[in-house]
């Protein structure tokens, strides 16, 4: 994988750890460094897994993954009572990473508020959650109409 | 989380993947050509900064909706 990619699949990652260091959400979310450490580790190697079990070779690791498996795990490992991890990593993949996508769309408000409420049902009401696939998937089948509209 | 560290773990993770040779390959593009371009920006402290002021103000509309949450 060429280091550029990387470089670009790190700074999605600093944005979301940034956000959470923000005034306005630092009382509600506390993650220290080895816990970043190892959501990242779990979030890699879930990746991977995936990518083998599934038998998907990418021409670059896909953002959509490594930023919702991030962002879940982090939660997981975090003091996140309010799921602000949650909302930090839907925010950035709606509005960073979709809408940078060619036809430049993004999903709406209240499907997000929606997405967001479900997230935080994972691990209390697991019936009513969407887990960390689920979040993945969503996004990327947002992307794959984005790419067919652009095509059409 | 600094940048050397971020490397070192993915690799470690990739280094202990699973081979699976009869995994049939799955055409897959990864990230696409205008993210990684949008992302590449955000290496510009500036533009970092920017991006973190509009979500965090984004995200606390959201989060004062769920919880109620009065200024």
């Amino acid at each position: 994988m060429p280091q550029d990619v990387l470089d670009e699949l790190y700074n999605a990652i600093d944005l979301l750890n940034k956000l959470l260091e923000t005034p306005k959400f630092k009382s509600y979310v506390a993650v220290s460094e080895q816990t970043k450490e190892d959501a990242l580790s779990k979030a890699t190697k879930h990746l991977f897994l995936h990518n083998d079990t599934f038998g998907i070779e990418a021409k670059s690791t896909d953002v959509y993954k490594l930023l919702s498996w991030y962002g879940y795990f982090l939660n997981k490992r975090a003091d996140d009572t309010n799921a602000v991890v949650y909302l930090a990593t839907i925010s950035i993949l709606n509005k960073k990473i979709l809408k940078s996508e060619s036809c430049g769309f993004m999903i709406d408000k209240h499907t997000i508020t929606e997405m967001y409420k479900m997230l935080t049902k994972d691990g209390n009401h697991d019936h009513l959650a969407i887990g960390k696939n689920g979040l993945y998937i969503a996004f990327k089948t947002a992307q794959s109409i984005c790419i067919q509209q652009q095509s059409a | 989380m600094k940048k050397e560290k971020f490397l070192e773990i993915f690799e470690d993770s990739r280094k202990s993947a699973h081979d699976n040779e009869k995994a049939e390959i799955v055409s897959n593009n990864g990230t696409s050509e205008s993210v990684l371009k949008h992302l590449r920006t955000l290496s510009d402290p500036v533009e970092m900064q920017k991006a973190v002021t509009e979500l965090s103000d984004d995200m606390y509309e959201t989060f004062k909706e769920v919880y109620k949450v009065e200024d």
